[in-house]
């Protein structure tokens, strides 16, 4: 299936603004993790300290399913003010 | 919902007298200006971006749950994204109470938690064509 990855500040450095990542059916949040470490390595700690959102909602555990051409947002600590 | 993020400049004096309540005695304005120094680098303007739709849900949240907990008669808030120049504001802050010890503590935990929940970035933009990210709450380790 198809995840269209939407990143912010920091990360995307890392993976540019927007990323079209292929995960297998019934990949979940853990997985789009693992295939954007496998991308670019360099990332990893900076997406590790990531929250991740779907549908305008943050997801607070790794194993949320994901689904096909589902929307993702990977945000990295936040900094306003 | 109500739109708390602002692409062009925060013109406090307009905040200010647009936000009155009868009741309140005190009212209580927090601005965050665009600093020209960042860890004794020199600074010469500001970059905000924001996840839009979930800043404004997480901002309004705040404000709620702010407004409850301190009984306050209103509290607002607007926040900069896009370019901010040194001496611009980045962010207001505006409570309103009957007394001000709850108009103080009130603002202060707006902008604090802001700072923590917000989806929202800052880079800074250095004098000597450097930029870099704000890492106040990246955890290193």
């Amino acid at each position: 299936m198809r995840i269209f990855v939407n990143t912010f500040g920091p990360l995307k450095d890392y993976f540019g603004q927007t990323i079209t990542i292929e995960l297998e059916n019934k990949a979940s949040i853990i997985d789009l993790f693992n295939k954007l470490v496998q991308i670019n390595p360099k990332g990893e700690l900076l997406l590790k300290n990531c929250q991740w959102a779907v549908n305008n909602n943050i997801i607070y555990g790794k194993n949320y399913e994901l689904n096909d051409k589902q929307e993702v947002f990977v945000m990295p600590p936040f900094s306003g003010g | 919902m109500m739109n708390y993020l602002s692409e062009t400049n925060i013109n406090i004096i307009d905040y200010i007298d647009k936000i009155h309540h009868p009741k309140a005695g005190a009212v209580v304005v927090f601005c965050g200006e665009a600093r020209n120094h960042n860890h004794d680098k020199p600074v010469k303007y500001l970059e905000y971006e924001a996840h839009t739709s979930l800043a404004n849900k997480v901002i309004n949240e705040i404000i709620k749950e702010t407004k409850k907990k301190w009984k306050l008669h209103d509290a607002f808030c607007a926040h900069r994204t896009g370019k901010v120049n040194i001496s611009e504001t980045a962010v207001i802050v505006i409570t309103l109470s009957s007394h001000r010890k709850e108009a103080y503590e009130a603002n202060q935990f707006i902008i604090n938690k802001l700072k923590h929940e917000a989806p929202i970035w800052k880079k800074e933009y250095y004098t000597d064509g450097t930029t870099e990210w704000s890492k106040e709450l990246i955890k290193t380790e």
